[in-house]
């Protein structure tokens, strides 16, 4: 994936006549397929970008945008989201994820990205699914508190690594923080991510 | 492991926009360099006399006496929610007595404690003010600081308002370890605030 555009880019294209999210938004209410195209042209790229960290494979990358896409269609309307950005580059998250775990449960090529099995070796040696006493809203939520808690420096190094999925050293060029206090950051918080949802009650022993 | 980062994806969208545009506008490096031009770091410590009641909404931010004051060693210094004692520093720590005067009161004060910072031995020394610019890297740098009240580790400096004098160590090793800081760390003055 080399022509994938900087992760945390706000947009794609630059040119004027890009419609503005609540633009855009109303078209799918419309239910105009011109939606499609004009998402397409201000997030196609940043939301490869995202779904590039997770997926190694090119061809899973184009098919989880496709799915995306689809998403969007399906869900505006009844949504008529805040933030189109935002709500793409969630959907893609979840898509991409949702892809690269069925490559690992069926034990087929892993075609995920090391960063991204990096991530999944940090989370797992603290965190079990069965332990996950909550799912959806509450433990989102539970998150969100915890993550409203810390330091703007500490959060965005949590969410760039978790949520965007870049790799320990991207992080470390972007932030200026050193490699090994970026390391320290995110053992840290994991761990006290781990605490703070046993006290919530979103997660056991 | 993917339950969590399934519960990853549904965070605010303020904070996955904000992780993106901090290498722009907040980076810590940026305003380490930043510290290393002005040379200063501002450390906040923060003592909470009301667990009650606690911060009001509307609460005012009011600069109370001393406003700002050299604050040498072995000195204590009072204002009227309480009492600040500077008992010692070394390498990597700052040893304070702190003592919260309102009993289950409704005031908060907070005492902000200015710390010089030499970079590559460049020893210069500087106050900066709450609303300076830089104060963006307080909370950066005190998210690094290891905090001890009565030898217990705290996540914040946070005292009831019980009328006894407490031991405050600020050990700051990583924030030291980074090179970011180089010890022995005086500090040099402190204000108190408090929020009503």
């Amino acid at each position: 994936m080399d022509d994938v555009t900087d992760v945390t880019d706000v947009t794609d294209a630059t040119d004027a006549a890009v419609k503005n999210d609540g633009e855009i938004v109303e078209h799918f209410w419309q239910r105009d397929e011109a939606a499609i195209e004009y998402a397409q042209r201000k997030y196609g790229k940043l939301c490869a970008s995202i779904s590039a960290h997770i997926l190694e494979n090119r061809g899973d990358v184009e098919e989880c945008l496709d799915d995306m896409y689809v998403a969007a269609w399906n869900t505006i309307p009844p949504q008529r989201p805040e933030s189109l950005k935002f709500y793409l580059c969630k959907l893609i998250r979840r898509i991409s994820i949702n892809r690269a775990v069925y490559y690992n449960a069926e034990k087929r090529d892993r075609r995920k990205t090391v960063s991204f099995e990096e991530i999944e070796e940090e989370t797992g040696k603290l965190f079990r699914d069965e332990s996950v006493t909550e799912d959806g809203g509450f433990l989102t939520d539970t998150i969100n508190a915890f993550l409203g808690g810390l330091p703007k420096g500490r959060r965005a190094v949590v969410v760039l690594r978790y949520w965007y999925g870049l790799p320990i050293a991207e992080i470390s060029g972007r932030t200026g923080i050193k490699v090994n206090t970026v390391k320290t950051i995110l053992s840290r918080e994991l761990g006290r991510l781990r605490a703070y949802l046993i006290e919530k009650g979103a997660y056991t022993e | 492991m993917s339950r969590i980062l399934y519960g990853m994806n549904g965070i605010s969208d303020e904070f996955i926009s904000e992780a993106a545009e901090y290498r722009r506008h907040g980076s810590r490096g940026l305003y380490l360099r930043l510290a290393a031009a002005a040379a200063c770091v501002l450390l906040t410590v923060s003592v909470a006399g009301a667990l009650t009641v606690g911060r009001q909404p509307g609460s005012d931010r009011l600069p109370q006496t001393p406003a700002s004051v050299i604050f040498p060693l072995g000195d204590t210094k009072t204002c009227r929610f309480g009492t600040i004692e500077y008992r010692a520093y070394d390498e990597r720590t700052v040893t304070l007595g702190m003592k919260a005067d309102y009993p289950g009161g409704t005031y908060w004060f907070q005492i902000e404690a200015y710390v010089p910072v030499g970079v590559d031995g460049a020893d210069v020394y500087h106050f900066i003010t709450p609303d300076h610019p830089m104060c963006g890297a307080e909370k950066w740098l005190t998210g690094m600081l290891r905090i001890y009240i009565d030898g217990e580790p705290s996540e914040t400096v946070c005292l009831e308002g019980d009328g006894k004098m407490h031991e405050i160590v600020i050990d700051f090793g990583e924030v030291i370890d980074e090179g970011y800081l180089i010890g022995p760390v005086p500090i040099w003055a402190m204000e108190c605030f408090y929020e009503r």
